[in-house]
């Protein structure tokens, strides 16, 4: 079961990168011009890059940071009863559409860098808590009996065998998470917080549909090498042994 | 030694365990049997506090285990489940050195003890470096067993460690298990609702029902006298098969004929002597023994009864089946219900006749130990 749902999260981005190459090439070929019109878009890319790795960066970083940790808290047996109103709380934040959230927060913090951070941090904590959470309660209770009854302490137990065996769900999340990310960072741009929403908002506004494809093919590059590396970093932190089991 | 006194566990009103006590002496193994949910698991949980209870004291060698550090109480307690719970990201040797680990032993120590485990258990070595996943069902169920005696716990708590085992594989790992505990005597509490299980490896079994004990005793007591009718019809309507093997052909043999009629029946005795000897004792096959009291063959009824003339050796056979003293009263039943006949000759290792297992003999053992009232200890 748990090897399905890595399955389906993995096949989330490829089809996405799929679909989203066939559009494109679909768009290029209707409108070959647009090849050399997207080149002289690259300068405005490099200066845009860095303010959106930055929002990227800052938020799911501060997300990871918090999410982890508050995932590991909430599957402690001592946090049982507070956990399933913790995860339903988060459940019904995640229904919240990023930009009504994004409104929010400007309305409380003004515009800037600011509220798009904690927008974002929102948007990305709750794969990351949840899957935390999942991961760890789902490490099979015959593990966990025999590491009580050879005399773990508790903090041994989540080191030595409930992180190593959680690893794979955990970090699915952190793989949902940064590309949920990563998605949703040009609307960061509605508020002044820079990044490649810049050219795709700028696009839609002047009708300038190679503006704004370039924004939109920068975002979506960015999503799948980021996804890319976390997914090589998947595989090398996955025991070895846990590797053997899923094949 | 494990001394339970008074234990019990309560769910809100419902008890899971009721007043328990007994004691396991240091080196045996003591099976806690019962239908599931009668408690046996939840009681040996207490040992290591796994459970916590709520009346009653469990001592440890003398020791209060609600005086102990748990963890610490855990770590010289080794502990076996019937999942195995082999941890999946570790390799064979770092699941059997996590108490070693855990107690702060020496890399080197380690290394050279989980090799020693591996020769102990009958595992090829070569298998330390893989992983749970790579090992089949019996490799990972020995393993189990090896990290729990890794660090040398005088004492093994075990929850029905071979019943996720199939058939012909647990046959084999109970028996080793049971040469393995001839050896090491460790003191351990082995949970099962397996009856045949419990007589193979138990040097007494606690029967419990409904959270209670019923009884506790030598697997020989409980078959020949159940406490009550639920001991009765746990241990089977066939528990009188069962006795058979715990006992030895030793405990019931019998001098038929007569040690002093035995001179009938030396090869060079008239023949006629020795066919009056069988009708009177009502044998229609007796051993053929040699002055210097060695079986020499067999001497049977139909070929000597009408005015067969000559010496015994005359008229003497190859030696049929035979039992030695030491085989089990199944298989001394099974050899005289196979070659049909009415009782079969124990013969030692010296080749001699050390006398005869009679269905008379049998229901004779059986009949005493059913009658005999000793208490435990003597046993």
């Amino acid at each position: 079961m748990r090897a399905a749902a890595l399955n389906g999260r993995l096949a989330g981005p490829a089809l996405l990168a799929g679909l989203i190459g066939l559009a494109v090439a679909a768009a290029l070929a209707v409108r070959p011009a647009w090849i050399g019109e997207l080149a002289t878009y690259g300068p405005d890319l490099r200066a845009l890059t860095a303010g959106h790795l930055l929002l990227v960066g800052i938020s799911a970083g501060l997300a990871i940071a918090t999410g982890l940790p508050l995932g590991i808290l909430l599957s402690r047996p001592g946090a049982a009863r507070l956990a399933e109103p913790v995860m339903q709380v988060l459940n019904v934040g995640a229904t919240v559409p990023t930009l009504a959230v994004l409104a929010l927060s400007m309305s409380v913090l003004g515009i800037g860098l600011l509220p798009a951070l904690l927008t974002l941090w929102l948007a990305t904590l709750l794969p990351i808590v949840r899957n935390t959470y999942a991961g760890l309660r789902g490490v099979p209770a015959p593990l966990l009996d025999a590491a009580d009854g050879m005399g773990m302490t508790a903090a041994g137990r989540l080191r030595r065998v409930e992180l190593p065996n959680a690893a794979p769900v955990i970090f699915a999340g952190l793989r949902t998470a940064v590309t949920v990310n990563i998605g949703a960072a040009p609307l960061a741009s509605l508020i002044g917080a820079g990044g490649f929403g810049d050219l795709i908002f700028a696009g839609i506004q002047l009708y300038d549909p190679v503006m704004m494809l370039a924004g939109a093919l920068a975002t979506a590059a960015l999503a799948l090498a980021t996804d890319g590396f976390l997914a090589a970093l998947q595989r090398a932190s996955t025991p070895r042994g846990l590797r053997l089991r899923g094949a | 030694m494990i001394s339970f006194q008074a234990v019990s566990k309560l769910y809100g009103d419902t008890a899971a365990v009721r007043d328990v006590s007994f004691e396991v002496p240091t080196g045996e193994l003591c099976v806690l049997l019962g239908p599931s949910g009668c408690g046996k698991t939840t009681l040996m949980r207490m040992v290591n506090r796994l459970v916590p209870k709520t009346s009653g004291r469990i001592l440890v060698d003398g020791e209060d285990v609600d005086a102990l550090d748990p963890v610490a109480l855990r770590r010289r307690i080794g502990y076996v489940i019937q999942q195995i719970g082999l941890f999946p990201n570790m390799t064979v040797e770092e699941n059997i050195r996590v108490v070693p680990d855990l107690l702060g032993w020496s890399a080197a120590r380690g290394r050279q003890r989980a090799r020693e485990l591996m020769d102990l258990l009958a595992l090829d070595p070569g298998l330390l470096a893989r992983y749970p996943a790579e090992l089949s069902g019996g490799q990972q169920q020995r393993v189990g067993v090896a990290r729990a005696l890794a660090a040398d716990p005088p004492i093994l708590l075990m929850d029905e460690p071979f019943g996720a085992v199939d058939p012909v594989n647990r046959a084999a790992i109970q028996e080793e298990f049971l040469a393995l505990q001839k050896r090491l005597r460790k003191t351990v509490i082995f949970v099962s609702h397996d009856i045949d299980e419990a007589l193979l490896l138990g040097s007494r079994i606690a029967v419990m029902r409904a959270g209670e004990l019923v009884q506790c005793d030598t697997p020989d007591a409980l078959l020949a006298r159940p406490a009550d009718a639920f001991v009765s019809s746990f241990v089977g309507e066939d528990r009188v098969l069962r006795h058979l093997r715990l006992l030895t052909v030793a405990d019931v043999l019998v001098a038929e004929p007569a040690a002093d009629a035995a001179a009938s029946l030396r090869p060079d005795a008239p023949v006629r002597e020795a066919a009056a000897l069988m009708e009177q004792a009502g044998r229609t096959d007796l051993v053929v023994v040699s002055s210097d009291g060695r079986a020499a063959g067999r001497l049977r009824l139909e070929s000597v009864r009408e005015g067969a003339e000559g010496t015994v050796r005359d008229h003497m056979e190859a030696l049929g089946p035979a039992v030695s003293p030491e085989d089990d009263l199944r298989h001394a039943a099974s050899s005289m219900l196979a070659g049909g006949l009415d009782a079969v000759p124990c013969i030692d290792r010296n080749g001699r006749l050390a006398g005869y297992v009679t269905p008379r003999g049998i229901a004779g053992a059986l009949k005493r130990r059913a009658g005999r009232r000793m208490p435990l200890a003597a046993e």
